[in-house]
């Protein structure tokens, strides 16, 4: 008879379940489950992973989430502004020698997170660390620096000696934070003190209150991560996030007729999602061949569908990444017939192409889509190989034609990878007057100067370079409508300049 | 004897190994390797690897050297292996290579928020889905029979992606603003203190699970019914709530178990769309992730324990049934 058995066998599964519920229910949460105890906090939701880092410095290029959150904590001394302008940050002020291969840094009086002032010796200190072949970061652009050169005058002043002239050295400053190293802890100036950080969850901080410049209207930030863009926009929708720091064009959009939110648009990005040709392969190193490809391109069509029409045609050259006056470039249309005669006068009418392209930017994929059904139009047959992003990183550089995209101030493009001899030319385009242009700017520190040379620079691409550009983007950045003073930024971190930014509680 | 003899005759005409176990275990711990070596051959075929993650756009010859050989990639495919391998015997489950962090950083605490969400999730299912069954079978043919079968069918055939936000939409976007739409807690936390956060992911995947496993216990439940056992215990008088919960229930319930334990392992693979959908700190996005960065160590690591969750799973079942069987007798 298996009635006792069978008895004894639920007893025990009872017992058993009653258990686990117990251990699953019963254990109570502290006091404190991180509501942050009545500071007024900001919640920012971004994309992110265990590849998340708190760090000012890096292996590869930081991605905006990290940005994000090392900007609040570090601060360099000259800090790219959100007109695309370039300005001194914890330095007072930047003096060159004659030829420019010696700039004298004053710093501003301005105190660490840790209580002390931030002194020359740390500037000194701070590019010894990052130039230290051991930490293995990325410092192309730290070539001409002769860091054991370098040297504290006084407590403010330091000097910084370069292998080769360099006049906007405001520029090579912008984006290389300085700190005070104090046992191997990189302490920051900045807004905010990190409290907790982990990987692929979150990043906790609370306002530095000894802070020098502007403070933010807020006590306590939270960055989220987030490996999807729907669970964002969803938290955004529900109130468990105030600023959403990426989603897609359509998403945003959608917050715009939401009550409750609000969507800041910041026009003429920096952000550039461009079509790279490598000018030294057939059929691209002919320039005919990438005029024509510039041409079967609609711009407005781009603008319309790709990004939900919150972009503005472009030229094919560098936009949104500088303060100079809009060169006087005339806008270029889609013009099939001529692309088409361009290709037969090139030998190559009927070309068969493949592009390469990956989960890189907002709108890439849509681009592709369509310059490959306009590209039909002229009798070209586009392949698109859309790929993961390390099989497409695996050959970066080597794709004939393939999707790039980038960020960087226009003096700091037009000084090293757009330059022939550069490592990272993905292009590979070689424009002597270009290089001589490029030489010109890296010798004269008159912003007026700089601007002539870069509106010429840009002609020069718009005519014969290796990209193609169609539209300058406006990005959007959805958040609660309690949160106030985001103002819009060229460079994609409206999200996080949170200098006067508050939240109703 | 209440016990049909008929069923139990049947049962006893099965072949019952005898250290059926032993066998078991070994064959498990066997097909554990076989599939590390597949997981490390695959992730070796991938096009791309760690160090164009790592590196990105910024990567020169040099400094390509120098990451492939801090992370000992310039060693033979057969020595990375094994020292994988060997590392594992000694308890130690290697560095993630996208981030340079012991891979049990990483995975300890979303393995228990994993192990949490599936366990809510199995607890729930069992009860749930027999009571479903058992009510769906005594209504037969009416319109709450109905109405269940076509809803478990739809349930069933929508991917939980669609489930799930769907269930976003109703109760936390657009319609109602009940629950929070994402799971959102500190890595420290444990996720039952935030019951509310728990909700839509749990309900999302045992939706799933209650609605096949319901069809099932309906069914099976039927057959029982209708079996000349239930005839002869009706013939002698016995209760009709007797004859179901004695009778009818243990007997339609042994041929569930199987199908509970295959739901059970599913409910483990499937909180890798639930936990990337509701942002939940588990280990499905760490997994999702790690593939993308073809970061090996970690990828290692949780197909095995995935691997091994179903294992496992499959042996309880068996477990049940031996002991079903040596029951009867």
């Amino acid at each position: 008879m298996s009635t006792p058995h069978r008895f004894r066998r639920t007893v025990v599964s009872l017992i058993g379940v009653a258990a686990i519920v117990g251990t699953l229910l019963g254990c109570a949460p502290p006091s404190d489950t991180g509501g942050g105890s009545g500071a007024s906090t900001i919640r920012l939701g971004h994309i992110g992973g265990q590849g998340d880092k708190l760090d000012p410095y890096f292996t590869s290029s930081p991605t905006a989430a990290d940005e994000a959150r090392f900007r609040q904590v570090w601060e360099p001394l000259t800090w790219k502004q959100p007109d695309g302008s370039i300005q001194n940050w914890l330095a007072e002020s930047l003096e060159p020698n004659e030829d420019y291969t010696e700039w004298t840094v004053t710093l501003k009086d301005v105190t660490a997170h840790n209580g002390e002032k931030l002194t020359a010796q740390d500037v000194v200190d701070t590019f010894q660390y990052v130039l230290d072949p051991a930490n293995n970061f990325n410092t192309s652009q730290f070539t001409i620096l002769d860091v054991d050169a370098m040297e504290a005058l006084d407590d403010k002043t330091v000097v910084f000696k370069l292998t080769e002239p360099f006049g906007p050295f405001n520029v090579f400053l912008e984006g290389h934070p300085v700190m005070k190293i104090v046992d191997g802890e990189l302490i920051g100036t900045g807004p905010f003190v990190p409290v907790s950080f982990t990987p692929g969850q979150s990043a906790i901080f609370e306002r530095f209150d000894d802070y020098w410049g502007e403070k933010p209207g807020f006590e306590r930030l939270e960055i989220a991560s987030f490996s999807d863009q729907t669970a964002i926009a969803n938290a955004l929708r529900a109130g468990q996030i105030d600023i959403a720091g990426s989603l897609p064009y359509t998403d945003s959009v959608s917050f715009m007729d939401t009550p409750g939110f609000e969507v800041l648009e910041s026009p003429n990005s920096a952000k550039q999602v461009v079509m790279d040709m490598r000018t030294d392969l057939a059929p691209f190193d002919d320039p005919r061949v990438r005029l024509a490809f510039k041409l079967i391109i609609d711009r407005e069509e781009v603008a319309q569908v790709a990004y939900q029409g919150f972009a503005e045609p472009s030229g094919d050259f560098m936009h949104g990444s500088d303060s100079c006056p809009a060169p006087n470039i005339p806008q270029r249309e889609q013009d099939i017939a001529q692309a088409m005669s361009l290709l037969e006068e090139a030998g190559v009418p009927g070309l068969e192409v493949t592009y390469a392209y990956t989960v890189a930017a907002p709108g890439g994929e849509e681009m592709a889509e369509l310059f490959a059904q306009s590209a039909a139009e002229a009798g070209v047959k586009v392949n698109l190989d859309f790929m993961d992003e390390p099989t497409f990183l695996s050959q970066w550089g080597q794709w004939p034609f393939a999707i790039n995209y980038w960020q960087y101030p226009a003096v700091n493009s037009a000084t090293t990878s757009m330059r022939a001899d550069h490592p990272f030319n993905s292009t590979r385009w070689a424009n002597v007057e270009f290089n001589e242009l490029s030489q010109q700017l890296q010798r004269t520190s008159d912003f007026d100067a700089q601007c002539a040379i870069l509106d010429r620079m840009k002609e020069l691409q718009h005519d014969d370079g290796g990209f193609i550009d169609p539209v300058s983007v406006t990005t959007l950045n959805a958040h609660s409508d309690k949160v106030q003073g985001l103002k819009p930024s060229v460079w994609d971190d409206a999200f996080f300049r949170f200098a006067g930014v508050s939240i109703e509680q | 004897m209440t016990v049909s003899t008929e069923a139990i005759a049947i049962r006893r005409r099965r072949r019952i190994r005898v250290p059926w176990w032993l066998s078991r275990l070994l064959q498990g711990v066997l097909i554990l390797i076989l599939i590390s070596i597949l997981v490390f051959a695959v992730t070796q075929a991938l096009p791309g690897d760690v160090v164009n993650m790592i590196l990105g756009k910024n990567a020169t010859p040099e400094r390509v050297a120098l990451v492939r050989e801090e992370l000992g990639l310039d060693r033979s495919l057969w020595e990375q292996y094994w020292s994988w391998l060997t590392g594992i015997f000694r308890g130690d489950l290697g560095n993630s290579l996208a981030t340079g962090r012991p891979v049990s950083e990483v995975v300890g605490f979303r393995l228990r928020n994993t192990l949490v969400l599936s366990g809510l999730t199995i607890l729930l299912t069992l009860p749930l889905a027999v009571l479903i069954g058992v009510l769906a079978a005594v209504k037969r043919d009416r319109a709450a029979d109905k109405g269940f079968l076509g809803f478990s069918m739809v349930v069933n055939a929508t991917p939980e992606f669609v489930l799930g936000t769907l269930l976003v939409a109703l109760f936390s976007t657009t319609v109602l603003h009940w629950l929070p739409a994402v799971s959102l807690f500190p890595p420290d936390a444990f996720p039952t203190w935030y019951p509310l956060a728990m909700v839509l992911p749990v309900t999302t995947l045992t939706m799933y699970g209650v609605m096949y496993l319901a069809r099932l216990v309906r069914a099976s439940f039927i057959d029982a019914m209708e079996s000349e056992y239930v005839e002869n215990a009706r013939l002698k008088g016995l209760t009709e709530r007797r004859i179901i919960f004695v009778h009818v229930l243990p007997n339609a319930l042994a041929p569930v178990i199987p199908a509970a334990s295959i739901v059970a392992a599913i409910t483990i693979g499937g909180t890798v769309v639930v936990e990337y959908l509701f942002a939940y700190p588990g280990i499905g996005t760490v997994l999702l992730e790690a593939i993308g960065n073809r970061d090996l160590p970690i990828i290692q690591v949780l197909v095995m324990i995935i691997a091994s969750a179903y294992f496992i799973l499959n042996f309880v079942a068996d477990l049940f049934q031996k002991d079903d069987w040596s029951a009867g007798r």
